[in-house]
């Protein structure tokens, strides 16, 4: 069978679809747009994204449930994160707050054989109990003594790489705004034509107006007018600047 | 012979001004291996040297998506012309200059003209022709093509590079890559390497990373080996794992980095251009909320009644003068086969296809403007939504329009979508759109089986029938024939307002007709011989003698007044002419063809009017009168067809015949039209046959259950 790809982003949607539908059955885009803090339009993005690789049962401006596929996702997303977490409080005895954002940040890296010895690691500390104590207490003492972060000229983000969910889809930029392109997420013919007409990264793309009916859009792009329908612009995504 | 010179660039480059201007009137169209994009010739004269000139169709890039963009590109690597003239509007350098970059990664050392120069001045851009010319390593040439200035220099400049027959250059273009996919590329090329024997493996394996479809179908089927692409496959995966991004995008990304370098370097001065430019401003108006449809309904009654309306007085003057030959035909021959062929086939038949030409001029002198300024394409802008919706195109929207007038010019207005399943699913539904001629057919039921609605049925015919069937064709098609052509992206620029040159919309409107004229004639000359013919004959002299000996003795019958006599002799001519016919091919066939129009309520006389019909739908009234033996009544009321009519038709089956009228296949002209646009057997047969099914299968339904229900 082949797998499907999921990125950082998209794995935390999962987790918190998870985590919502398992106290409401269903979750709304309001209610994850609030767990993740981000734009409801960016969630559009995503859910649309997850419910194309088949992981959610979502219709715009309705509810979003995982389906089969999806709920065996979210759960290998929850139990990496669940590990890590653990391994932060039990053995490196790291505060709720540490172990949480850093388990966030670090549960997509996690590859099959980390994430193997991470609970090996986890297990055989906690069928030794004094052990633990034991080698958590001198790990506590001998951290104090090393420097991680001080050398270095910026705080590191958790995020690595840049969210999806801070993005944009074309369509919600108002007539007369600007925008930065960051990428297409369309394939085929469509992401082709639209790359050769110049819409490529970090390009400044403007919103001329809108058809009478709404549909489809003009743009302008390298000093290039252009016209997009709103199933097309929908997928290139861009940052608001 | 001469250089063969190709001028390639962008749509709306203005590569075909300047190739106007190059060649004057002297061109051809020719269709070049069986692609059905046009490639148009022309010869030019260089200092005494003749030049072969070939307008390759405008194109935004030299990868492709499908089969017809790829004309272009084929044409250029399959017949090695000896120069390339790259044609850039010159205030777009950045977006047109993508071109120039693909051509030079294939190979190809183009000569670069800087067009719409007196827009480059007038906008106050400078830019510095010799460094850009270094700095693409190609030689440059600054173009005016409306006003034709410096159109001879770089010519001579075309020709000179052409002599000197470079093979080898060194290609300035260095694409930024991340190293990733430098190897990604390499890898896929060495690999490309074992299959391909070409001198450009790196080509192909760029080709294959952007996904274009030729490359694509060469290697799945000429090739019939997968491992190339599915390498390619894996090598998409893993650099999108990587950078979140498929090679193709910084592929893209790479090309328009080197276009911007270039550009900044030799662009120098881009002074204040004003804000608010001159096509925002047209556009403003133009495509406004409230406004743009008033606006464009009004350019479109007055396109309709230009084409339609003034068309008229031409026609009639054409069909006088082919009635004053056939006159004259008739008077100086002998009566005879060798007359009845050549008035009622040939001349007939040729005048048939001029009597169109009135209306295709007008239709492309309009067209022509609206493409040529610029508007063609904000039609399709406002009207996108709607035709979206059945499946079509917005500049689907004119030829559906057209259609009320007559089908011949739609289907060829059908040309400015650009897209092949567009264009095919319009030609095929335009059709459907009630034309002109039909309008005698429904006047003519509709008075005698509904004398208190007979407007309103006509309006239901000629207008809510015919789009309705339109578009729920549309829906059907976008359903079933094309669904995956769905994804055929929108993508389309608006380019800037323009004053279109009376001489190039001249030229453009005289090769639509040319065309027409050339490819339509022969075709529709020899139908209209074979219908003359099977209309025709057999000549039964049993039956015509056995009338004029009829008449002969009504002639000499002395117990009937004057009065009566008259009106037995112009009945016992209508029962001879209904007679004749009768026993020709063509009443044969509509006798064979009896039990198909039974089930909607029609005898074999109804039968034979619709094959007739298909010479030209008004036929369809003037061969009822003969079969009816109602006599060729040519007053409006006709009067002694309608209470003939009434004998054979009720309502139902009137209503039902007024359907397939509506709905089959539209005259012959119109078909061959659809045939030589659609160019493509297939679908030609099946734009025949499905008219014929749909008008078959409505017609039989409303007369079968109006039946069931005692209507």
């Amino acid at each position: 069978m082949q797998k499907i790809v999921l990125s950082p982003t998209l794995e935390d949607y999962l987790e918190a679809i998870l985590q919502i539908t398992a106290k409401h059955q269903v979750a709304r885009s309001m209610e994850i747009a609030e767990k993740l803090h981000v734009k409801r339009s960016s969630v559009t993005v995503a859910l649309r994204s997850l419910a194309d690789k088949g992981l959610i049962n979502y219709q715009v401006r309705s509810f979003v449930t995982l389906t089969e596929s999806g709920l065996k996702a979210a759960k290998c997303v929850d139990k990496r994160h669940h590990i890590l977490h653990d391994v932060f409080t039990d053995i490196l005895n790291l505060p709720e707050d540490d172990a949480d954002a850093a388990a966030c940040a670090m549960e997509h890296g996690m590859t099959e054989n980390v994430c193997r010895k991470m609970t090996a690691l986890l297990m055989a500390f906690k069928n030794n109990n004094q052990d633990t104590k034991k080698v958590s207490d001198s790990l506590e003492a001998n951290s104090q003594k090393i420097d991680c972060n001080k050398n270095c000229n910026y705080i590191p983000s958790p995020v690595f790489t840049k969210s999806e969910a801070q993005l944009f889809d074309l369509n919600s930029i108002n007539p007369g705004e600007s925008a930065i392109i960051d990428r297409i997420i369309g394939t085929g013919v469509l992401k082709k034509r639209l790359r050769e007409m110049g819409i490529t990264r970090g390009q400044k793309i403007l919103v001329v107006r809108s058809a009478p009916l709404d549909d489809p859009i003009q743009v302008r792009v390298r000093n290039f007018n252009l016209s997009l329908r709103r199933e097309e612009a929908a997928t290139v995504l861009v940052e608001k600047c | 012979m001469g250089l063969k010179i190709a001028l390639a660039g962008n749509p709306n480059a203005g590569k075909t001004s300047l190739f106007n201007r190059m060649t004057g009137a002297s061109q051809k169209v020719g269709n070049w291996g069986g692609v059905t994009v046009e490639i148009k010739e022309g010869n030019a004269k260089v200092n005494d040297e003749p030049v072969t000139i070939i307008d390759l169709p405008g194109t935004y890039s030299m990868s492709t998506c499908s089969l017809d963009e790829a004309a272009a590109r084929s044409y250029l690597l399959e017949e090695k012309p000896d120069v390339v003239i790259d044609v850039i509007d010159a205030t777009n350098l950045e977006r047109h200059l993508y071109l120039t970059v693909q051509l030079l990664e294939l190979g190809i050392r183009p000569v670069l003209a800087l067009n719409m120069w007196d827009e480059v001045k007038t906008k106050g851009i400078e830019i510095d022709i010799p460094l850009l010319g270094k700095l693409l390593g190609v030689p440059i040439m600054a173009t005016d093509g409306r006003k034709g200035d410096g159109v001879e220099r770089l010519l001579a400049t075309a020709v000179d590079f052409g002599h000197q027959k470079q093979t080898v250059f060194e290609n300035k273009v260095q694409l930024k890559l991340p190293k990733e996919i430098e190897k990604a590329i390499d890898t896929l090329s060495d690999h490309v390497g074992t299959f391909y024997n070409g001198n450009n493996p790196r080509w192909i394996a760029m080709q294959l990373l952007e996904h274009d479809k030729a490359v694509e179908i060469m290697f799945s089927q000429i090739k019939n080996d997968r491992s190339v692409l599915d390498l390619r496959d894996t090598i998409d995966k893993q650099i999108a794992s990587l950078f979140g991004e498929t090679p193709e995008g910084f592929i893209a990304e790479a090309r328009y980095g080197f276009i911007a370098g270039a550009v900044k370097e030799s662009v120098k001065v881009e002074v204040k251009i004003n804000r608010i430019e001159f096509s925002e401003k047209i556009d403003s108006v133009l495509t406004h909320r409230f406004w743009a449809y008033p606006i464009f309904l009004l350019f479109l009654w007055l396109l309709f009644q230009a084409t339609f309306k003034l068309g008229q007085f031409p026609m009639h003057l054409i069909e006088l003068v082919f009635s004053w030959l056939n006159s004259i035909a008739s008077h100086s021959l002998p009566a005879g086969v060798i007359r009845d062929l050549l008035t009622d086939g040939i001349i007939a038949g040729i005048g048939g296809v001029i009597v169109f030409l009135p209306n295709i001029l007008i239709l492309f002198f309009g067209i022509s403007i609206m493409e040529d300024t610029g508007y063609m394409a904000r039609t399709a802008f406002i009207m996108d939504k709607l035709m979206h919706r059945i499946g079509l195109h917005g500049k689907s929207f004119i030829p559906m329009i057209m259609g009320l007038g007559c089908s011949v010019p739609a289907i060829m207005a059908a040309r400015t979508l650009e897209s092949k399943p567009d264009r095919i699913k319009t030609i095929l539904l335009t059709p459907l759109i009630s034309c002109s001629a039909r309008l005698p057919v429904f006047v003519l039921f509709a008075g005698t089986f509904f004398p208190n609605h007979a407007g309103n049925i006509v309006f239901l015919f000629q207008v809510v029938l015919g789009f309705s069937a339109f578009i729920c064709m549309a829906i059907l098609f976008k359903h079933t024939l094309f669904t995956n052509s769905e994804d055929y992206p929108f993508v389309m620029e608006l380019p800037p307002y323009r004053l279109p040159t009376f001489r190039s919309i001249l030229i453009h409107m005289w090769h639509k007709t040319e065309h027409y004229l050339k490819k339509m004639g022969g075709v529709v000359l020899l139908f209209s011989v074979a219908l003359w013919w099977l209309g025709a004959y057999p000549k039964s002299r049993g039956i015509e003698e056995k009338y004029s000996i009829e008449i002969e003795s009504i002639k000499n019958d002395k117990t009937m007044s004057d009065d009566g006599k008259k009106t037995a002799l112009v009945k016992c001519e209508n029962e001879k002419h209904a007679s004749v016919m009768e026993h020709t091919y063509i009443g044969t066939i509509g006798k064979m063809l009896e039990p198909l129009v039974k089930p909607f309520g029609t005898d074999w006389r109804g039968a034979v009017s619709l094959a007739t019909g298909f010479v030209a739908k008004e036929i369809v009234v003037g061969s009822m009168g003969v079969l009816y033996a109602a006599g060729n009544d040519h007053s409006d009321n006709k009067q002694g067809l309608r209470q003939k009519l009434q004998k054979v038709y009720t309502p139902l089956s009137a209503f039902a015949f007024m359907l397939f009228v509506l709905l089959y296949t539209p005259c012959m002209v119109a078909l061959v039209t659809a045939m030589r646009e659609l160019k493509d057997w297939k679908w030609s047969v099946f734009s025949v046959s499905y008219q014929l099914a749909l008008a078959w299968i409505c017609a039989t339904a409303v007369f079968q259950i109006g039946t069931l229900l005692r209507l």
